[in-house]
């Protein structure tokens, strides 16, 4: 379904990922922690070729975070378990320090008064800003978001976004498939146009907004802008 | 017309009878539920070696009856040279009977799950194995804890089947007495009313448990899984 696909992606960048629906955007988004095998070709993340051995998988999954468009939050633990889970289990981190960490990454999404619900208690915007958290706990050197805010009622994008442009300006790398425009101009560095399983253009933000170099690409900006 | 006395005098023993049943019960549900929870993760692989043993074990024993399973595991095994006791048979049988069903339960609890909840797992860092026992494992079984219960009350009714290799279960006894005071409609009538009273309690506790709102927290409490804190 992908073909083609030559990406860098460096320390520090933010990348928007858009395009049709159908395009492969979420696709390629779920190859770079292989939640989604891919038959072809490498991908190395975090200097690691994910493919080449399961350690190297597990390397990268245990240093990257991912956000899901259905958050897809534990629904049998609280908030806080939701966030601690993982740095107890995958990273055996102390559990105070690691609920310590918990309340601080929840302080930081706007979340303080939440620690002891459940995510069926929360409204989507919450929801996914716990998802944040959850992934932000395992100290993640890069994170993958995969239409964070598809699935939320409009007026909750925004305190989704606030929290993502926070993470962008602190220096994280981050991948995110989102046909969030206006999102995209403000955060992103560069700014990827996928069609049909190929990358149609990829340029520096500025670029792609101003003087998109693809006919189909300005044609998906004459409709969605 | 209720000999009152009769029933009296023998209800200490009704009782020991009926701890004998339990405790068979208990611990072939105790088995059948490991099992049924192994084979019914088994069973939800992709690869045919493991499908197809699986396949055989819950498609025989459920298309023979438990009387015969029994008579084979007590009677037919020790040609092999295994011999067991009348305790280990029945134990063996039902566990291995109650296991079949309850796997497909399982798996079809399994089945329900939301992919996203294993996605989310393995993007953490999480094995499959954590995954199983952290995330999907408590959830299936808060899910199918209803059917679950129900599927131990028929077991609890089965182990009167265990009255052929004479364990001194409830059915047995009540016969033993009924062929001894010669009064059948108090010495079965008793036991009837006790196996009632035990479906009455489990038939409870399931609504007790599906009334519960809270996400979770009843299977955690029954089971200790999913305990993070």
């Amino acid at each position: 379904m992908l073909k083609n696909i030559d990406l860098d992606v460096y320390e520090s960048d933010v990348l928007v990922l858009c395009g049709p629906s159908g395009a492969g955007k979420s696709t390629l988004l779920r190859c770079i922690n292989m939640l989604e095998h891919y038959h072809e070709g490498t991908i190395d993340v975090l200097g690691k070729d994910i493919k080449s051995s399961r350690a190297n998988l597990s390397y990268v999954r245990k240093n990257s975070g991912m956000v899901f468009q259905h958050f897809n939050l534990f629904p049998h633990i609280s908030v806080m378990d939701n966030v601690a889970l993982a740095p107890i289990h995958v990273k055996k981190i102390p559990k105070d320090q690691a609920y310590e960490k918990a309340k601080g990454l929840l302080d930081q999404v706007g979340l303080s008064a939440k620690y002891d619900a459940y995510p069926g208690q929360l409204s989507g915007g919450q929801k996914q800003r716990v998802a944040i958290a959850r992934a932000l706990a395992m100290d993640p050197k890069l994170m993958l978001f995969d239409e964070p805010t598809s699935a939320l009622d409009p007026e909750m994008i925004k305190e989704v976004l606030d929290v993502m442009i926070k993470l962008a300006l602190g220096g994280m790398t981050m991948i995110i498939v989102s046909h969030e425009m206006g999102f995209a101009r403000e955060v992103a560095n560069k700014i990827g146009f996928l069609d049909d399983g190929k990358i149609i253009e990829l340029t520096p933000k500025n670029e792609f907004f101003t003087n998109p170099r693809s006919e189909r690409t300005k044609e998906f900006l004459s409709k969605i802008l | 017309m209720l000999d009152m006395r009769l029933i009296s005098q023998y209800l200490p023993e009704f009782f020991e009878a009926l701890f004998e049943t339990l405790k068979v019960a208990a611990l072939s549900g105790v088995f059948a539920l490991i099992i049924g929870t192994v084979v019914g993760i088994i069973s939800t692989m992709k690869s045919k070696l493991a499908i197809i043993p699986v396949g055989i074990y819950t498609g025989f024993i459920r298309s023979t009856p438990l009387l015969v399973q029994l008579y084979f595991v007590h009677y037919g095994l020790p040609i092999t040279g295994i011999m067991l006791t009348s305790f280990q048979s029945a134990i063996i049988a039902f566990s291995l009977n109650s296991g079949a069903y309850i796997s497909e339960i399982v798996r079809g609890g399994l089945a329900s799950m939301d992919k996203g909840q294993s996605e989310a797992s393995r993007a953490l860092g999480l094995s499959w194995f954590q995954t199983m026992r952290l995330i999907i494992l408590p959830q299936v079984f808060k899910k199918i804890l209803p059917p679950l219960i129900s599927q131990f009350s028929y077991l609890i009714k089965d182990t009167s089947l265990a009255a052929v290799l004479v364990i001194p279960e409830l059915t047995y006894t009540a016969r033993k007495i009924a062929a001894r005071t010669y009064m059948p409609f108090e010495s079965f009538g008793v036991p009837m009313l006790m196996y009632f009273g035990i479906y009455l309690i489990l038939a409870l506790l399931s609504r007790f448990i599906s009334g519960k709102k809270e996400p979770g927290r009843s299977a955690r409490r029954w089971f200790g899984f999913g305990k993070v804190v």
